[in-house]
């Protein structure tokens, strides 16, 4: 029998894990430093649990990826020495052609060895063939070796309705200007974005609401090929006891970057004035425009490793203010901040307001903000299951999507460690890690299907960037995966058969070309679903610009609003279900190829 | 989250200077609904453990929902210096530089 200090008998616990977690509060969640670089974070709260999805159908994701022609590899060294060879492998969808049809660009990474000989890796860009097949158009597109690639995103910068690519890069990150014929002009001397740095995350938004997109960049270590960290050399290079990289922890910070659009194919670094430059030197990563309190203007949220994550609050004056501890979506539940990677945004609620969800380290779960309005946020992780089943692993590219069409935003999640190491290791996290998918029970909570829908997403892999679209323009998103040490993972979505769809995409005429942050609400089937459209975002990646929303087994759509960036609320009456529509900004609904360019034309 | 309550009540009676037992209280009687108590948990613990940043966090989140903008933006100031003295405190030299 165990006794207090008075020597009374302390009552005995029914439940071993709770007396453990206990005993780990007790004696302080700060002392434990047994990962090096990583501290070990507080264990799940008493009575923490997950659900596995019973009784309802899962989307079988299958991986078609040979079938399909891509062949692409991500270059990286195997043994991860360096810590800017575990961080690239960007996923870009971009319609580069306007023919309706979602194409993928692949970023690549040399290792430090062959980057210091001067040597790239190649990207790729595969052209959607309408067959479930892709073409590799890299050489003709001009896009192969931008440089030390990470990820990117897609804007149209200059508004000729052609969208543009924008690669994060070690050392200067690259904006190509999409020609319209197939192929892009590097564009990045005269725009003047190229940064220098370590740019990892970078999403176009139109924060001052002049009808063109800005660009907001993170950067992530302060990190020179001519000064490298020596592995395993100090204490925040040991993981477990074992040698591995050097970082974040232990290095510094590189700082962020905002680039205001001039308008004339120029930018403007306003980091400073607008205050989002990250004077502190925050280990940036992923980065997304949003309209969190439905102001009419985007927010912008940053996943940082390692430190607090910002939510820099659209003052609508040129400024913004970093409300993240504020708002609750700083730091975890507990005040202790995570390695952060990747963000996904969506109303998985149906409550009109935009939640957030970020992807962490292993040993910290996921963590699943519910916007509650007027800027608080609350960490509903563990309440809403989503957080134990994240607990193992090393999570990365993520997005809201409603995958199986029945009107409410699932969660899907890559993972992949950034120690090869760890396999050496007699026990714990290993390297190449399965992925997680937690299907949206409509109350809040969310169960974990990640062994329910299929091979695909059980198979252990190091997986980085994820961007989810329509690729097949039948009715279901489908996923596209990065990994950092081999081929990419295209998972065609079988979807629920039953179920209805609908899928919007928008073009701005006093707003932005895109509608970036464009606010899109539909009422069908008793629902009101809400989205934005969203450069960016994920880890590294862009997803599929145009906005889809399952309807379940509704067969119309009662009414749609839309509200541009402009400002302007433009309604849409009932509307018939299973369609691709395109709405021009002041006219409504518009055969497709009112949106669309002609080659060399402006809109 | 009750049997969890009643090991810190033990706890807390017979270690009222034990700041890692005020702490994880006021998180349970947050979680009840029981702000008043809360905030005295989460005051007695950071007065404790001045330096742990993640109980001013727990304390401005309280004082917050108790509608004290004051007091919540005293602490959140001290929570964010403590946590740029902790990321000082973590930066440890920097490895020596090394030809791959």
């Amino acid at each position: 029998m165990r006794s207090n200090a008075d020597g009374k008998p302390l009552k005995p616990f029914r439940c071993k894990r709770l007396a453990k977690t206990i005993l780990v509060v007790l004696l302080g969640a700060d002392i434990a430093a047994g990962q090096g670089g990583h501290p070990t974070p507080p264990p799940p709260p008493p009575g923490a649990k997950a659900t596995k999805c019973i009784g309802r159908v899962v989307p079988q994701l299958e991986d078609i990826t040979a079938n399909a022609g891509i062949a692409f590899i991500h270059a990286s060294d195997p043994s991860k020495k360096y810590i800017v060879e575990s961080m690239s492998g960007g996923v870009i969808l971009i319609d580069y052609d306007r023919d309706g049809w979602l194409d993928i660009y692949f970023t690549n990474a040399p290792s430090v060895e062959m980057a210091i000989k001067g040597q790239k890796s190649r990207g790729a860009l595969y052209h959607n063939n309408h067959d479930g097949t892709f073409t590799d158009v890299t050489e003709k597109a001009g896009i192969g070796t931008p440089c030390f690639a990470m990820g990117g995103a897609v804007g149209d910068y200059d508004n000729d309705g052609w969208p543009d690519l924008y690669v994060t890069c070690l050392g200067g990150n690259v904006l190509y200007h999409n020609n319209g014929d197939g192929t892009f002009t590097d564009v990045t001397a005269k725009a003047g974005v190229a940064d220098g740095r370590w740019s990892t995350g970078a999403a176009f938004g139109d924060y001052d609401g002049d009808g063109f997109v800005d660009l907001m960049v993170t950067n992530y270590v302060d990190f020179h090929l001519n000064d490298l960290p020596g592995f395993g050399s100090s204490p925040n290079c040991k993981y477990r006891g074992i040698d591995v990289q050097c970082g974040p922890r232990g290095l510094k910070g590189a700082g962020d970057s905002l680039f205001h659009n001039n308008g004339d194919g120029t930018f403007t670094d306003v980091s400073k004035s607008a205050g989002v430059s990250d004077p502190n030197g925050y280990y940036g990563l992923g980065v997304i425009w949003a309209d969190f309190n439905n102001t009419g203007r985007p927010d912008i949220y940053v996943a940082n490793d390692s430190t607090p994550k910002f939510l820099y609050k659209n003052e609508g004056n040129g400024k913004f203010r970093d409300i993240g501890l504020e708002s609750g979506t700083a730091v975890s539940e507990d005040g202790s901040e995570q390695a952060s990677m990747g963000i996904a945004v969506g109303d998985y609620l149906h409550t009109g307001r935009p939640s957030l969800y970020v992807t962490n380290f292993s040993d910290e779960n996921d963590l699943l903000y519910r916007n509650d309005g007027n800027w608080n946020f609350t960490d509903v992780s563990y309440a809403s299951g989503t957080a134990l089943p994240s607990l193992p692993y090393v999570k990365w590219g993520t997005a809201f999507v409603d995958l199986d069409n029945d009107g409410w935003l699932d969660l899907i999640t890559v993972d992949g460690h950034v120690y090869p190491q760890v396999d050496t290791l007699p026990s714990g996290a290993r390297y190449r890690e399965p992925k997680l998918l937690h299907l949206n029970q409509t109350d809040g909570t969310f169960c974990d299907a990640s062994d329910q829908a299929g091979p695909a997403l059980k198979e252990k892999r190091v997986s980085r960037g994820l961007g989810v679209g329509d690729l097949f323009n039948d009715g279901s998103m489908d996923v596209v995966i990065a990994d950092i040490d081999g081929a990419p993972m295209i998972l065609k979505n079988h979807g629920v058969p039953g179920r209805h769809w609908v899928s919007f995409e928008l073009a701005g005429t006093k707003s932005n070309r895109l509608a970036l942050n464009a606010r899109v609400k539909i009422v069908a089937g008793g629902m009101t679903q809400t989205d934005e459209i969203h450069s960016g975002g994920s880890y590294l990646s862009q997803s599929d610009l145009r906005v889809h929303f399952g309807l379940g087994t509704a067969k119309k759509i009662d009414r749609v609003e839309i509200r541009w960036p402009s400002g302007k609320v433009e309604m849409i009456g009932e509307l018939a279900v299973d369609q691709f529509y395109s709405v021009l900004e002041g006219a409504g609904i518009v055969p497709a190829e009112r949106i669309r360019p002609a080659a060399g034309t402006k809109p | 989250m009750e049997e969890a309550a009643a090991l810190f009540n033990q706890v807390i009676a017979a270690h009222p200077d034990h700041a890692n037992a005020q702490y994880p209280m006021g998180k349970i009687l947050v979680d009840r609904g029981e702000l008043n108590d809360a905030v005295e948990h989460f005051e007695t613990a950071t007065r404790l453990s001045p330096q742990s940043d993640h109980m001013h966090y727990q304390l401005q989140a309280a004082y917050r929902k108790e509608s004290r903008a004051a007091d919540a933006d005293r602490e959140l100031e001290i929570c964010k210096a403590l946590k740029a003295k902790h990321r000082e405190r973590d930066r440890a030299a920097i490895p020596p530089v090394q030809s791959p």
